[in-house]
C-alpha cells in the first residue's frame, strides 16, 4: 500500500501552481478505478476551491501515461481520445479502447501493456504522413501550373512503369534520358506522379508543348499520352510532395473519378472536332469516333507535327 | 432584462422556502429512504414535469463563483431552481466557448457540472455520460408527453425543439424524426450538450400561448438522454473528416505549444547563463574595484537564480514525490478496522 501511495501520479495543471500547499487526504481503498473498477487508495485535496480526487488507479494512469485526477495526457494535457486520434493520423497503433465489459475490463487492468508516449517530431510532419484522401488528388489541376512534376491518371491496370517511360521517350524524339526519368504508379488507383531528376522545369515544359492538350472548363488545360490504345492524362501535381503508394482506401472512390475521365474524352472530343473542322483534312464522321482514340490522336499528333 | 450577463449579478430563480421537498410525488405505498424512491403498489408513471425551467436570458448573471474564478456549472441554475442567485458558488450562465476550454483543460473525465463521468454510457444512455469520447448529440424523446397529447405538425414540433435547445447553446443541427416521434439535436460544443441534458429534461414542450399551457404540470416531459452515433455512413464519413481536421488543428498547436515551451526554456537558460556570466563579472569587479555595490548587486542576481531554480524544483518534488512536501491524513476505512 506504501509503495502505491508513492506511485501517485498527478499531473502539474492539477496542482496548485501557488506557495500554498494543500492537504492530501488518504483513502484506503477508497475507491474503485475508471479504467479498470479495481479498488485502489484514493487521494483529494482542494486546491482553489476545487475539490480533486484521484479517480484512476496508480498503475491504469502509468500504463496509459494519464494524470489520475484529470485523465488527461501526463505530459501535453490532451484528453485520450483526442491522443488516440492523433496517433491514429501518423499511422501508428491506437491504444486498446477501455473495454465494455467489467470483467474485460480487470483483466486489460491486471495486463501490463505500456501505451507508447506521443511522438512531437513524428505530429510535426503529420500534414504529410497522414493519408492522401482520393478527393484531394489533383484531378482538376491545370498543366500549366507545374513545377517539374506530374500528376498521371486514367493508366491502364495493365501498363508498367518501363512501357510508360520508354513511350515517353518515343515522344520527345529519344531526347529524353530513361535515367532521368522518376515515375511512381500505383496501379491499384491507376495514377502516377511524374518528375525529372535533372532540369525538371525544362522538360516539364518541353513535355507540355510536345504532348496534345485539351481543355475542361475555363482555366484548366491538361496534356494526354496516347499508349496502345489507352489515353494517359496528365496534369500538374500541385502538391508536389503526393505519395502515390500511401492513399487512403475510401468506398465509391471510382465513381466520381469515371466521371473526370469521361468528361476529359468529351472535352478531347471537341477539341479534335473545333481542329479538324480547321484543318478541314478529315471528315467528321472519323473524329467523332470517341471509341477508337487511338486512331483520332495520330491525327492530333500529326497535326503538332506540322505546327512544330 | 436582456443583455450581457456580465454586467449584473445573476438572479435569485426562487427563493429557499419555495424549495420542493426532496420526496418526489408519491407513487407507492413505502418509502425508501435510501434509494430516495415510493415502493409497493401500482408505479405509474414515476416521471413528472419539473415546475422550474431555466429562462436562460434572464437568469444569467454573475456570481460567486465567477469571481473565485470556478469553472463549473451550477446544476440547480441549469434546473431553474437555484435559491442562492449570486451568491452561489457554481457558474450561472449558458456556457460558451472560454468556459469550454476552460473545462476541457481542467479534466476529461468531470462533466460541465463538476461530475465524474464513466467509461461507458448508462444503459438507456441517460446520466452523466461517457469520457471515452465526446458526445455533442442529445436524444430528446417523451415529445408526446411533453406537450399533453396535443396534436401538432412536424415542423411545428420541430421549431418547438429547435426554439427551445438554441437558447441553450449554439446548435449545429436538429434533426426531427416523424415516424419515431423523437429528435436528435446535436451542439457545437460538448459542454452545452451536457448543460442542456439537465436544463431540458423533464420540461414541457408547451408555450404560454398554448391552451394547455396551465395543464403542463400534467404531462410528463421531455426525456432527453445522449444520443448513440449515427449509424448513416454518409454521416460517419463526414463526422470522420471533421474529427481529422480537429486533431489536425489540435496537433498544430500542441506542436506550436511544445515549441513555445521549448523557446521558452531556451530563454530561461539564455537568462541563466546571462546571469552567470554577470555574476561572474560582478565577481570580477568586486575583485577588481573591491566596492560594496557590486556586492549588493550580486546578492540580488542570486536571489533571482534562487528563486527560478527553487521554482523547477518545487514543481519536480510535487510531480513525482508529493508525500513529503504535502501533509498526509489518513482515514481509516472500516476494512481496515
Amino acid at each position: 500500500m506504501n509503495q502505491a501511495s508513492s506511485e501517485l501520479k498527478i499531473c502539474e495543471r492539477c496542482l496548485p501552481s501557488g506557495k500554498n500547499t494543500p492537504t492530501l487526504v488518504r483513502y484506503p481503498n477508497g475507491r474503485e478505478c475508471k479504467l479498470c473498477t479495481f479498488p485502489f487508495d484514493s487521494y483529494s485535496y482542494t486546491s482553489n476551491h476545487t475539490a480533486f480526487h484521484t479517480i484512476a488507479c496508480p498503475k491504469c494512469a502509468a500504463k496509459n501515461m494519464i494524470c489520475q485526477v484529470c485523465l488527461n495526457d501526463f505530459e501535453h494535457g490532451i484528453p485520450m481520445h483526442l491522443r488516440n486520434a492523433m496517433k491514429q493520423l501518423v499511422n501508428e497503433d491506437a491504444d486498446s479502447v477501455i473495454p465494455k465489459n467489467d470483467m474485460m475490463k480487470r483483466f486489460v487492468g491486471l495486463s501490463s501493456k505500456q501505451v507508447a508516449p506521443l511522438d512531437i517530431n513524428k505530429l510535426k510532419n503529420a500534414d504529410s504522413i497522414r493519408k492522401w484522401k482520393v478527393r484531394e488528388l489533383p484531378y482538376h489541376s491545370s498543366i500549366n501550373n507545374t513545377k517539374g512534376t506530374f500528376f498521371l491518371y486514367n493508366i491502364d491496370s495493365t501498363l508498367t512503369e518501363p512501357q510508360i517511360v520508354s513511350q515517353l521517350i518515343v515522344v520527345t524524339h529519344n531526347n529524353l534520358e530513361r535515367e532521368n526519368v522518376v515515375l511512381h504508379i500505383n496501379p491499384k488507383f491507376r495514377i502516377a506522379t511524374l518528375t525529372f531528376k535533372r532540369d525538371a522545369q525544362l522538360w516539364a515544359q518541353k513535355l507540355i508543348s510536345i504532348l496534345p492538350k485539351f481543355k475542361t472548363g475555363t482555366a484548366v488545360e491538361k496534356c494526354y499520352l496516347t499508349l496502345r490504345g489507352n489515353r494517359i492524362h496528365l496534369t500538374a501535381c500541385t502538391p508536389e510532395e503526393l505519395d502515390t503508394q500511401n492513399i487512403n482506401l475510401e468506398e465509391e472512390w471510382e465513381g466520381p473519378v469515371k466521371k473526370i475521365i469521361s468528361k476529359d474524352a468529351q472535352a478531347i472530343g471537341s477539341d479534335s472536332i473545333k481542329n479538324n473542322q480547321k484543318i478541314k483534312s478529315k471528315s467528321k464522321s472519323k473524329s467523332k469516333a470517341n471509341s477508337n482514340p487511338h486512331t483520332k490522336s495520330k491525327s492530333v499528333r500529326g497535326r503538332h507535327r506540322l505546327s512544330l | 432584462m436582456t443583455g450581457n450577463w456580465r454586467e449584473r449579478p445573476a438572479k435569485v430563480q426562487i427563493q429557499e422556502s419555495e424549495l420542493p421537498s426532496s420526496v418526489p410525488p408519491q407513487t407507492g405505498l413505502t418509502f425508501n429512504v435510501w434509494y430516495n424512491k415510493w415502493s409497493q403498489g401500482q408505479s405509474g408513471s414515476s416521471r413528472f414535469v419539473n415546475p422550474y425551467s431555466l429562462d436562460s436570458e434572464n437568469d444569467a448573471g454573475v456570481t460567486n463563483g465567477d469571481k473565485e474564478k470556478r469553472i463549473h456549472f451550477c446544476l440547480y441554475f441549469a434546473k431553474g431552481m437555484c435559491c442562492l442567485g449570486r451568491k452561489c458558488k457554481y457558474l450561472h450562465h449558458i456556457p460558451e466557448a472560454d468556459d469550454f476550454a476552460r473545462l476541457a483543460l481542467h479534466s476529461s473525465a468531470l462533466d460541465c457540472f463538476g461530475r465524474e463521468k464513466f467509461a461507458d454510457y448508462r444503459d438507456d444512455m441517460g446520466g452523466v455520460g461517457s469520457f471515452k469520447k465526446p458526445n455533442r448529440v442529445l436524444y430528446v424523446g417523451g415529445v408526446t408527453g411533453a406537450l399533453n397529447n396535443k396534436n401538432l405538425k412536424a415542423h411545428q414540433i420541430e421549431n418547438r425543439i429547435r426554439f427551445k435547445f438554441s437558447k441553450l447553446g449554439e446548435l449545429d443541427s436538429v434533426r426531427y424524426v416523424e415516424n419515431k416521434n423523437c429528435a436528435f439535436v446535436k451542439f457545437k460544443l460538448q459542454c452545452n450538450a451536457e448543460f442542456t441534458k439537465e436544463a431540458m429534461g423533464n420540461t414541457t414542450l408547451l408555450i404560454p400561448t398554448d391552451k394547455e399551457w396551465d395543464q403542463r404540470k400534467e404531462g410528463t416531459g421531455l426525456l432527453v438522454k445522449w444520443a448513440n452515433e449515427d449509424p448513416n455512413p454518409a454521416v460517419r464519413k463526414r463526422e470522420l473528416e471533421e474529427q481529422t481536421q480537429e486533431t489536425l488543428k489540435a496537433i498544430k498547436q500542441l506542436v506550436a505549444n511544445k515549441e513555445g515551451a521549448a523557446s521558452q526554456k531556451r530563454k530561461v537558460e539564455h537568462i541563466e547563463d546571462e546571469l552567470d556570466s554577470q555574476v561572474n563579472r560582478g565577481e570580477q569587479r568586486t575583485i577588481e574595484d573591491g566596492s560594496i555595490l557590486d556586492q549588493a548587486l550580486l546578492n540580488k542576481l542570486k536571489q533571482k537564480r534562487m528563486v527560478i531554480s527553487n521554482k523547477k524544483k518545487a514543481i519536480s518534488v510535487t510531480v513525482s514525490k508529493p508525500n513529503p512536501v504535502l501533509t498526509l491524513v489518513n482515514q481509516y476505512s472500516s476494512d481496515d478496522d
